[in-house]
């Protein structure tokens, strides 16, 4: 009889490495998920995501939105922008795409004028980066 | 005091008294007989005493050399990290309801006070708070802790804590203390301001504030419209639940108990949020209004009308605005009712 060297039977050893490699491989195929969203976020905006993460949090946004990932982002004035990337509409008005998108987050009272969003001085390029981090929200 | 003085002072403090202890402890005994070894009791009291007091005197050390190091963080572009942030804002929240205990709100129901709160507003608060559809300045923004939205402040504090806050400051946030260059009348004020901006639209401040540099009054504050509360309290909330699927409301927006729509927004804890569609603000009305003419209000939406019926209209909102923390209603309502 074949006397294993960590002294369980073989077949709980095959078991845990069966489970193991299933494991690594969800976590490795979820991080890759993760990088593909970033990349084709930045490919369709222009923008940086790590860039647009901190200008969120430097604007303020999160003041009234809750946004994932963004600290104390919890703002409840606002909807909220989980699953944006996803969304057909922006402000109800604008078909969501990367030029639209980038065009509210700059100019939201030039759009809609009633608008509750502030004018907040975001310029183009800071815009195209808080869209390509929003287009990571799925 | 240079804090390597301090750290060298500490530090030899430290080394003396370890030495004390350890001499204590020392058995003195210099018999040539073998010595009995002290009660086990006691030898394990003395053990727990010296670990303690020994790593008590590591950790101040280590703590001030960390201190002196400069390696720590604090940057207000970054946030805190969150164990950080947790002990401030329950520290915050805590020593502010302390402190303002016995605090008496007078009557904040005195319309004339809107508009001496408004004035006051504007040239105090706005700056850094911002306003319905202002952004804070640049001193605002860059703030850090965030100076927060103070449509909705009445959610987390009651008026006794904001008139505490405003005239008591709060220390190392940027939050000032006005007191005593605001007067106490003019910090109730303030806070009386805080009612009716809770229900402000962008329009509503916009126009106050052309009022006030045109030269007029801002006096039609409009607060007399009916919010709606009652009217949803006699609503079926269940079948309004129903009728989000009926009229295809969940084709278009994810509601918690019904659906799962991806072109609109999510309607998620309705009865929290402060704007519907954007710019109205939530008050049962504004929603049942809204439901029943989306594009009369914002033409062009991608909301469409779609006949939805009075009643069926008042059911949904009733529907909607049982999801989420209550709170924000029950303040909304607190405030309102009586305020002619």
């Amino acid at each position: 009889m074949v006397v294993p060297v960590t002294g369980h039977a073989p077949g709980r050893c095959l078991a845990v490495l069966k489970i193991s490699v299933v494991l690594a491989s969800t976590i490795l195929l979820t991080a890759c998920g993760r990088e593909d969203s970033i990349v084709s976020a930045q490919t369709l905006t222009g923008g940086n995501v790590k860039r647009g993460k901190q200008l969120i949090y430097s604007y303020n946004c999160g003041s009234c939105h809750t946004i994932p990932g963004v600290a104390e982002a919890n703002g409840k004035i606002g909807p909220a922008l989980r699953g944006i990337a996803e969304r057909v509409y922006v402000a109800g008005l604008l078909v969501n795409t990367p030029d639209n998108l980038s065009r509210w987050i700059s100019t939201p009272q030039e759009i809609h004028a009633a608008t509750a969003m502030p004018d907040l001085g975001v310029t183009k390029q800071q815009a195209d980066d808080i869209a390509a981090y929003l287009y990571t929200l799925r | 005091m240079r804090a390597s003085t301090t750290l060298g002072r500490f530090g030899a403090i430290g080394l003396v008294l370890y030495a004390a202890l350890v001499e204590l402890v020392r058995p003195k005994n210099s018999s040539p007989e073998p010595v009995r070894p002290p009660h086990t009791l006691a030898l394990i009291a003395k053990t727990v005493a010296i670990t303690i007091i020994t790593c008590s005197i590591l950790m101040v050390i280590g703590g001030l050399l960390f201190m002196r190091s400069g390696v720590y963080p604090i940057a207000a572009d970054r946030p805190h990290f969150a164990i950080v942030r947790w002990l401030l804002q329950n520290g915050r929240t805590y020593s502010v309801r302390f402190h303002s205990t016995g605090i008496r709100a007078p009557n904040l129901r005195d319309r004339s006070l809107f508009t001496h709160g408004f004035l006051l507003y504007r040239k105090n608060c706005q700056p850094c708070h911002g306003a319905p559809g202002v952004a804070s300045d640049a001193i605002g923004m860059g703030i850090n802790p965030k100076p927060p939205q103070l449509a909705t402040v009445g959610i987390d504090w009651n008026e006794s804590e904001l008139y505490w806050i405003v005239s008591r400051g709060l220390k190392m946030s940027g939050m000032p203390a006005f007191a005593p260059r605001l007067s106490d009348g003019d910090r109730w004020a303030i806070i009386s301001f805080l009612r009716r901006l809770s229900r402000m639209s962008p329009a509503e401040y916009r126009g106050a504030c052309s009022a006030v540099d045109e030269g007029r009054q801002p006096v039609s504050w409009g607060i007399d419209d009916d919010t709606g509360f009652a009217r949803i309290r006699a609503a079926n909330v269940s079948a309004g639940r129903k009728r989000l699927r009926d009229y295809g409301c969940i084709t278009c927006h994810t509601i918690p108990g019904t659906g799962w729509g991806l072109v609109g927004p999510p309607l998620a804890d309705f009865a929290e949020r402060q704007y519907i569609a954007g710019f109205l603000v939530s008050v049962p009305t504004n929603t049942i209004n809204w439901i029943m003419d989306p594009q009369g209000y914002k033409p062009g939406a991608a909301m469409p009308n779609l006949n939805v019926q009075a009643q069926d209209a008042v059911d949904i909102a009733g529907y909607l605005y049982s999801l989420g923390d209550q709170k924000r209603i029950r303040v909304l309502q607190q405030t309102t009712s009586h305020t002619h």
